[in-house]
């Protein structure tokens, strides 16, 4: 419907959409400074809810524009609007129709005369009719029409720039010559000295195992070193001056979690660090309908600005972030999931901690942890995890200075530095960890910050079982595209650097691949052993452990078997420990004898190891999706 | 850095190239331990005899000693045991070099104590497993101090990792952790969160409020897990391997000739002192004296502790620990391997609150400075007096040394085994080890280790050209499964053709003839 009417800020904003008089000029104040449009500050800044804007809009009396998604096509000049994507974003206008002597536009904010102004300039003549639309609505329609470029460099930067660090080819060539050679070269040797090889192949599982497990004892014990020094002093912090913050950017991708959207609003309000500074971008897949209208339909003020994704394979959040780059304005950049509660002082911890060490740092990691630890065994398993591996892991990697995998969110980047590694590679759905390794190789480094971030543990088997498998998935997937020329890695990322990866990257999967069937192993020689077959499978006193014993004592001497014993039992207690004591650093001391359990939490992760392993050869790219907003619990445990 | 870095090994190369020579200089002089021999043996059968390797591996105690001295055996001159002592006390001594050295006066002084200490010199020579005790002790009292301060997982991680080693050395010595309990439990009220005062207010605090004080507990008990949990699943393991191994759980405890002196504590008895029983008689307080020659450090350390209460605390306790534990079995517990740990406390306790030490009166520095020599010659009389033979021997090697009858009984036949050339032997080895390990290649022979053990002691002309057997003035005689199967074979009259090729008051080298 076209509008001739006069509208006025007056009437729309201060009394159909009940904003304070000192709200406005506030408003207004930040238009100035931020360049944006009012509404958008109004909006997206905390002034003003959508729904109580949707609302003033009906009572003065318009009739809101529905677009047709589906048929939207973009104007004859519609390079401008590509190339001044940002402008239009920001002014929230879209252009509908335009041939040379007619202008038709779909717009937010009717009273905003200087908006149509900059609009008018933009494409070179005057609004012969405008539409209003919801924010939300211009937005999606700007971004499916116009912001393809964008999803095209979203999806393919690093493929496009540095082939041979992306994810799209899972196996390369010489990776499948080399792995069917080993195969090979194996079942051969086995044909011709079966015992050596059995016994050769079940001392190098046995060995790569415990060196593993290891190493990331010895990891923890060293990260534990540093837990009762402070990277940013509480002094440090109080120096920190508000007024010389810089623009902060922070990417909320989100898929299908309508449910956490209240709770993130909450969360990013409790952040220490000024409004006006902050970037805050909720990234939104085109075809989610569920998140669209939950924010749509908000009845609160938020601080969040909602940027739309065009549909595109993969969907992946990578690709989501990736296209999030391109519309983000801060120094510094930091994603957390919509469910995530971080320290408060966090983002200012991240910008001390920035200023203090050396420019070769372009990320910080903060550590996770959860909320909600205390619901079920497996959001307590899972806690027990996390505690141990961003608080003694990484930090012992840090201090190692070998390659740390950045966890999924409280990542804290230098903006222009992320841009320049080309962003995450929208292949790999273990992005993250990609991420970390492909800055060392690089030459950039990465460090972690006691700071922590705390998020909706998985309360779901199921869902626990998707996600661990996505997870160990994009770790099988890095390990590949990283040792896809083995020695350029060594050049790369040094000896240390090197071993670091493979014992964490690698270490981690093979173990969860392997544990299964050393534990078979160790089960089927204890009911050999004790006779237990004898009893429970054929009822007879007769020997028949015995003679099956006698039979495979070729393959399996006694030597091997307690081999085999002492190194699993040393490997789970090991893990079992390292398990308890970062839950007694949290000081979740009655989470301590749930790591006694932590085998059978390992069993999980073997099967989602071979589930992550079936994928990869199956459907690499697919990304499991991790359902949030399943827990019950509304506030964080004390930590 | 670089230059430190490289002055700190190459003082440590130093110092136990010192304690390596010294250790020469002293069995010149006819000084030797037993278990120094043991552990020689062992790493030869690990080699020798495949059939006996996994009991040898897993099963020979110290198990951290032996397996730590096993890389060192590859140089036949100098058994294995005494380059690891030297390596082990070497490093801890420079280490505690550099540390007085960084640090003020006192600790400067007190380094001489650390060089001339007979318990330290002791450690670093007698090629016995007092060093991996000593440095084990002071690693877990450091650390100890080190938690009353952080109450940082790391310091309660490493706690417990020594203890693990600890385990592994002896199981007994899991009962440490009883006097760790007190520790972490006073630890507990200075971790609160959110608490400020001296003990009392917070004490008032946590037991008057319950949240607090259940916080307080379980942090408690938690701590008390950490530090326990690793030396737990160590012995866990190793009677899991036990049960794999034997069938048995506890094999290890009924086994015989895994630890040099297996059959008995008396074992290294062969010359009665005439001190000794009046030591051991079970009322009397003559004990305490022994303990207090080793003690002065550490009372020095508990009375010089001005603001330090925690580590007097832990001293006392110690003191307290090893009191009870000798009162309890003179025989077992009155020895350095138990001993020492208030000499490694005093030491730790020393180098951890060195920091702390302000300017002292007069008398406090005449004492700082008489301290190291004081505490030197009190630990000489500890060794005059000990009730282990080999302690007294050790100070009578550097004073007045003597010939020593078990020793020549021991080099005697050795040399009378080695004449003989290539021969198969029957001998109890949890008796006959010293001789057993001076002999080279061409000679195997039967010990507990193999499988056949039993057969030769029936059989012995089928298995063995070479019986050694001890004779009736050897404090092990009764306890010689060798002697007793001879006895048996007599008994029941079945002679065998042999001969005696040496003899002394306490052994006999028997020749079969086939």
């Amino acid at each position: 419907m076209m509008h001739t009417k006069e509208y006025y800020r007056k009437s729309l904003f201060q009394e159909k959409g009940n904003l304070r008089a000192d709200q406005i000029e506030r408003i207004e104040f930040l238009e100035k400074s931020l360049q944006k449009s009012f509404l958008k500050i109004a909006l997206n800044y905390g002034y003003l809810s959508r729904r109580a804007w949707k609302k003033a809009l009906i009572e003065e009396g318009v009739e809101l524009y529905q677009f047709n998604f589906e048929s939207l096509e973009a104007i004859s000049n519609q390079e401008v609007v590509k190339t001044q994507l940002h402008r239009f974003l920001d002014c929230l206008v879209f252009p509908l129709k335009q041939t040379d002597d007619y202008l038709e536009v779909v717009l937010s904010d009717p009273s905003d005369s200087i908006n149509i102004n900059n609009v008018e300039e933009l494409l070179g003549q005057k609004v012969d009719k405008f539409h209003v639309a919801e924010d939300l609505d211009v937005l999606k329609a700007l971004h499916i029409t116009y912001g393809l470029d964008y999803l095209d460099k979203a999806i393919f930067r690093i493929y496009d720039s540095d082939r041979e660090s992306c994810a799209i080819e899972t196996f390369t060539k010489k990776q499948l010559i080399f792995i069917g050679a080993i195969l090979i070269l194996g079942a051969s040797l086995f044909y011709f000295f079966p015992v050596g090889v059995a016994i050769t192949f079940n001392l190098i599982l046995n060995a790569l195992l415990f060196l593993s497990i290891s190493f990331k004892f010895l990891l923890t014990l060293y990260g534990s070193r540093m837990e009762t020094s402070r990277k940013v002093s509480k002094a440090e912090l109080d120096k920190v001056n508000d007024d010389e913050l810089p623009i902060y950017t922070i990417l909320l991708p989100v898929f299908k979690e309508s449910e956490v959207i209240h709770k993130l609003v909450w969360n990013l309000r409790n952040l220490d660090y000024p409004l006006e500074k902050l970037d805050v971008k909720l990234l939104i897949e085109a075809d989610d309908a569920m998140t669209y209208n939950a924010v749509k339909d908000m009845n609160f003020p938020c601080i969040f600005e909602p940027l739309i994704i065009p549909p595109a394979q993969p969907k992946t959040k990578p690709k989501a972030c990736n296209y999030g780059l391109y519309f983000s304005k801060g120094k510094y950049l930091t994603i957390y999931d919509a469910e995530d509660i971080p320290d408060n002082n966090q983002l200012k911890l991240v910008t001390s901690l920035f200023k203090k060490i050396p420019d070769d740092y372009v990320v910080i990691q903060c550590a996770l942890n959860y909320f909600n630890k205390k619901e079920n065994l497996l959001t307590r398993l899972f806690t027990l995890e996390y505690s141990y591996w961003f608080d003694y892991m990484l930090p012992g990697l840090d201090n190692l200075d070998v390659p740390i995998p950045l966890g999924g969110t409280s990542n804290h980047f230098k903006f222009d530095k992320l841009m320049e590694l080309g962003g995450w590679d929208g292949f790999n759905v273990t992005e993250d960890a990609d991420l970390g390794l492909r800055a060392y190789a690089k030459s950039y480094k990465v460090t972690v910050l006691d700071s922590t971030t705390l998020e909706e543990a998985n309360n779901d088997f199921f869902n626990w079982i998707r996600q661990r498998s996505r997870w160990i998935k994009g770790y099988m997937q890095t390990y590949l595209v990283h040792m896809r020329n083995p020695i350029k890695l060594l050049q790369k990322v040094g000896v240390k650097g090197f071993f670091g990866f493979q014992f964490f990257i690698g270490g981690t999967f093979f173990t969860f691949l392997v544990y299964p069937i050393l534990l078979l192993f160790l089960i089927f020689m204890l009911i050999l052993n004790t006779g237990l077959l004898d009893y429970l499978f054929f009822w007879t006193d007769y020997s028949v452990s015995q003679n099956i014993l006698e039979s495979i004592q070729l393959f399996f001497p006694d030597w091997l078997v307690i081999i085999a014993i002492f190194n699993f039992s040393v490997g789970n207690l090991m893990m079992i420990y390292v398990n308890m004591m970062a839950v007694f650093r949290r000081r979740s001391y009655t989470l301590i004898l749930y790591a006694l359990i932590n085998p059978l939490y390992w069993l999980m992760h073997s099967i989602s190891a071979y589930k992550g392993l079936i994928q990869l050869i199956t459907k690499p790219f697919y990304w499991e999706k991790t359902n949030h907003g399943l827990t019950k619990s509304s506030k964080p445990s004390s930590i | 850095m670089k230059k430190r870095k490289i002055s700190y090994w190459l003082g440590w190369l130093i110092f136990s190239i010192g304690y390596l020579v010294l250790s020469q200089w002293l069995a010149s002089r006819g000084f030797y331990t037993l278990e120094s021999y043991f552990v020689d043996y062992r790493a030869d059968i690990l080699v020798r005899f495949p059939e006996g390797f996994l009991r040898t591996f897993y099963f020979t105690s110290p198990a951290v000693f032996f397996l730590s001295s096993v890389p060192f055996n590859f140089i036949s001159s100098i058994p294995g045991s005494f380059f690891l002592n030297a390596l082990l006390i070497g490093g801890l001594t420079n280490h505690l070099f550099f540390k007085s050295w960084k640090g003020k006066y006192p600790s400067k002084f007190f380094f001489l104590y650390i060089l001339f200490s007979p318990v330290i010199l002791f450690a670093g020579t007698s090629g016995t497993s007092l060093a991996v005790y000593l440095v084990l002790y002071y690693l877990l009292f450091y650390v100890t101090f080190k938690y009353t301060e952080s109450h940082s997982v790391f310091h309660l991680t490493l706690m417990s990792l020594t203890m693990g080693l600890f385990v592994l050395m002896d199981m007994e010595y899991m009962k440490l952790i009883l006097l760790l309990v007190p520790v972490l439990f006073f630890v507990s009220f200075f971790k609160a969160k959110g608490i400020r005062g001296n003990f009392y207010t917070r004490a008032s605090v946590i037991f008057s409020n319950n949240s607090q004080r259940r916080k307080f507990f379980t942090g408690f008990f938690s701590s008390v897990l950490i530090v326990a949990f690793i030396p737990l699943m160590s012995y866990l393991i190793f009677l899991m391997i036990n049960k794999v191994f034997s069938g048995s759980y506890f094999f290890f405890e009924r086994s015989t000739g895994d630890s040099w002196n297996s059959y008995s504590v008396l074992f290294p008895l062969i010359s009665i002192n005439e001190d000794l029983w009046p030591n051991l008689a079970q009322i009397n307080s003559r004990f305490l004296g022994l303990i207090l020659l080793l003690s002065v450090t550490a009372i020095y350390q508990i009375l010089d502790s001005k603001k330090q209460a925690a580590k007097s605390f832990i001293l006392i306790l110690v003191i307290l620990f090893a009191i009870s534990e000798a009162a309890d079995n003179k025989m077992l517990y009155l020895d350095l391997n138990n001993l020492s740990l208030i000499t490694a406390s005093a030491m730790a306790a020393f180098f951890y609150s060195q920091n702390g030490l302000k300017s002292r009166s007069l008398i406090l520095k005449v004492l700082t400075l008489a301290l190291p020599v004081l505490a030197v010659l009190l630990e000489f009389g500890y060794f005059e007096n000990s009730i282990v033979q080999q302690e007294r021997h050790f100070a009578a090697s550097i004073f007045d040394p003597k010939e020593d009858p078990n020793l020549k009984s021991i080099e005697k036949a050795s040399l009378a085994l080695q004449n003989q050339n290539s021969a198969h032997i029957l001998a109890d080895d949890a008796i006959f080890y010293p001789e057993l390990s001076t002999l080279d290649k061409s000679f195997t022979w039967e010990g507990h280790f193999s499988p056949y053990y039993m057969h030769a002691l029936q059989q012995p002309e089928a298995y063995a050209d070479l019986i050694l057997v001890t004779k009736k003035d050897h404090p092990l005689h009764l306890n010689d499964i060798v002697a007793t199967s001879l006895k048996r074979l007599d008994s029941l009259k079945i002679e065998l053709p042999k001969k005696v090729i040496y003899e002394d008051e306490y052994r006999q080298v028997i020749q079969l003839i086939k």
